[in-house]
């Protein structure tokens, strides 16, 4: 009986808990939106932010592209193969490419990437009172940390998906022609054929929301860490989970919303 | 005939939503151009204090006053703010600008033209006795004192009329936290502010104040002229000066 009533406190105790966590979290949202409309706007921070965010993060999205692309040609291949549609290798990695690895796979990277270093750059921030000084000299740290963050992410995110959905279709490209026999004129024709504006543009959509999160989640619990380097971790950690599986459910919502019945 | 009030604490009440309670039923009063210093025990709330005048920290009760504005004026925050200057326990320079850079961004948020904030931030960098050739080096780049030296240059370049220096010469060797000491005696004779210090450090203490105030239990429960420390009567008071001298004994 003792157990059953532990239990069900524990239970209680977590669900307040969240409760707690998501109120604190639409708070802290509200504000960095907020700041992101209001004067004065730290252009230098910003570009220093999209460098950061944005062409540092070419290399992996552009790695993690070029392979998905390629695996996704040969697995097309591999299974069409069984029913005679080999030729729709190229439609396939298009449509797969634009509409969901592209957007996904730059999020989750930049997720990994860049949610951690907003989480522990802020953290570190937070405990050596540096936000305080910001504060202290009449600057407010929203506008200043946060509103950077939140648009650096929103500009790069999609410029790195449409990047990824360019390297992703050359992957896609070079297993097609020297591996699986295509044609370069052929495949080229097929992947023109079957790229949709609506694709693209729903991929962009997906990837600003994705950038919108990852920069929320690295700033919210940045600025909640505690006294010392483990909570910094910690902050860490969380951010990049959290900013993973924002970019999951995120991408469901968004998909939904373009292709749903 | 005495100043006029310049800060002041009104039944001051801190709760942690843990239920420490850090101030109870807190009063204080600082004097126009007069330089307060608080010793007390670790942990008594002595930082909390500070980031309560500034409005950092939410207090649960009462009041607190700078220049006759209330921390509850959300209205004259920055006007509430613009008479500050802190100079923090760590520093708190900013990791991803120089040591001039650091001085300057204080003075262009508050409007100064580029040139200018650039002149007196290396005025200031001089007057704490920083050589020019750490102007463009990075905080990281520095010794503890010489961080400290950037936070009172960034600190003092805002013309505060209110300064608060938080454990300024904690983890400095005794040489190192005499001249700050000194420095920051100089600059409180010089620009003339309203001064708060806390410090475990009673040799600073001694140097930089015209009264001290013991924080124990939530509240002050000693306060009198500088001079006064060495003949207080009150326990916790000689048990700290005792402490000291045993220190400085070992030493």
């Amino acid at each position: 009986m003792m157990i059953k009533k532990n239990f069900l406190a524990d239970i209680g105790a977590k669900t307040l808990g969240m409760l707690v966590e998501s109120g604190k979290l639409a708070i802290f949202v509200s504000k960095g939106v907020w700041a992101c409309f209001s004067p004065p706007v730290y252009c230098g921070e910003m570009l220093k932010q999209i460098l950061h965010t944005g062409f540092f993060s070419i290399p992996i999205v552009g790695l993690t592209a070029v392979f998905s692309g390629m695996v996704i040609a040969l697995q097309t291949y591999v299974g069409f193969a069984k029913f005679s549609g080999e030729s729709a290798v190229a439609t396939v990695v298009i449509v797969a490419i634009t509409r969901e690895l592209g957007p996904v796979m730059a999020g989750l990277m930049v997720a990994g990437r860049i949610s951690a270093s907003i989480a522990a750059e802020l953290g570190s921030m937070k405990i050596s009172e540096q936000i305080d000084a910001l504060e202290v000299l009449g600057v407010s740290p929203f506008r200043f940390l946060v509103a950077p963050r939140i648009w650096a992410c929103l500009i790069s995110l999609p410029l790195l998906t449409v990047l990824a959905d360019i390297i992703g279709t050359f992957g896609g490209f070079v297993v097609g022609t020297t591996k699986l026999g295509f044609s370069s004129h052929a495949y080229m024709t097929q992947t023109f054929a079957n790229l949709k504006m609506e694709d693209v543009i729903c991929g962009l959509v997906k990837s600003a929301c994705f950038g919108f999160v990852i920069a929320a989640f690295g700033c919210f619990y940045g600025f909640n860490s505690l006294r010392g380097a483990k909570s910094v971790g910690e902050a860490t950690t969380m951010a990049v989970v959290a900013a993973c599986m924002g970019v999951l459910v995120l991408n469901y919502i968004v998909t939904s919303l373009f292709f749903g019945a | 005939m005495l100043a006029p009030v310049e800060i002041e604490f009104i039944n001051v009440k801190k709760t942690f939503s843990n239920g420490a309670k850090v101030l109870d039923n807190f009063n204080l009063k600082v004097r126009k151009n007069e330089s307060l210093v608080i010793i007390g025990r670790s942990g008594v709330g002595k930082s909390i204090m500070l980031k309560i005048l500034l409005g950092l920290v939410r207090l649960s009760a009462g009041d607190v006053m700078a220049g006759g504005i209330s921390v509850y004026d959300r209205k004259r925050r920055q006007q509430y703010l613009s008479k500050f200057s802190m100079m923090f326990q760590g520093g708190a320079l900013f990791d991803s600008m120089t040591v001039e850079q650091n001085v300057i961004f204080g003075l262009m948020n508050r409007g100064t033209p580029k040139n200018e904030a650039t002149k007196i931030a290396q005025e200031k960098l001089l007057a704490v006795e920083l050589d020019k050739s750490v102007f463009k080096l990075y905080p990281s780049a520095l010794s503890g004192g010489m961080q400290k030296r950037v936070a009172l240059a960034r600190a003092i370049a805002l013309k505060p009329e209110i300064m608060l220096f938080d454990e300024p010469t904690s983890g400095l060797d005794p040489v190192t936290g005499a001249t700050i000491s000194q420095l920051i005696r100089g600059m409180i004779k010089k620009f003339n502010f309203s001064c708060i210090t806390i410090t475990h450090d009673l040799s600073a203490a001694q140097v930089v104040a015209d009264r001290v105030a013991l924080l124990d239990s939530g509240k002050i429960i000693w306060e009198d002229k500088v001079k006064a420390l060495n003949s207080s009567d009150n326990p916790i008071v000689r048990h700290f000066m005792e402490s000291s001298r045993w220190t400085k004994g070992r030493a």
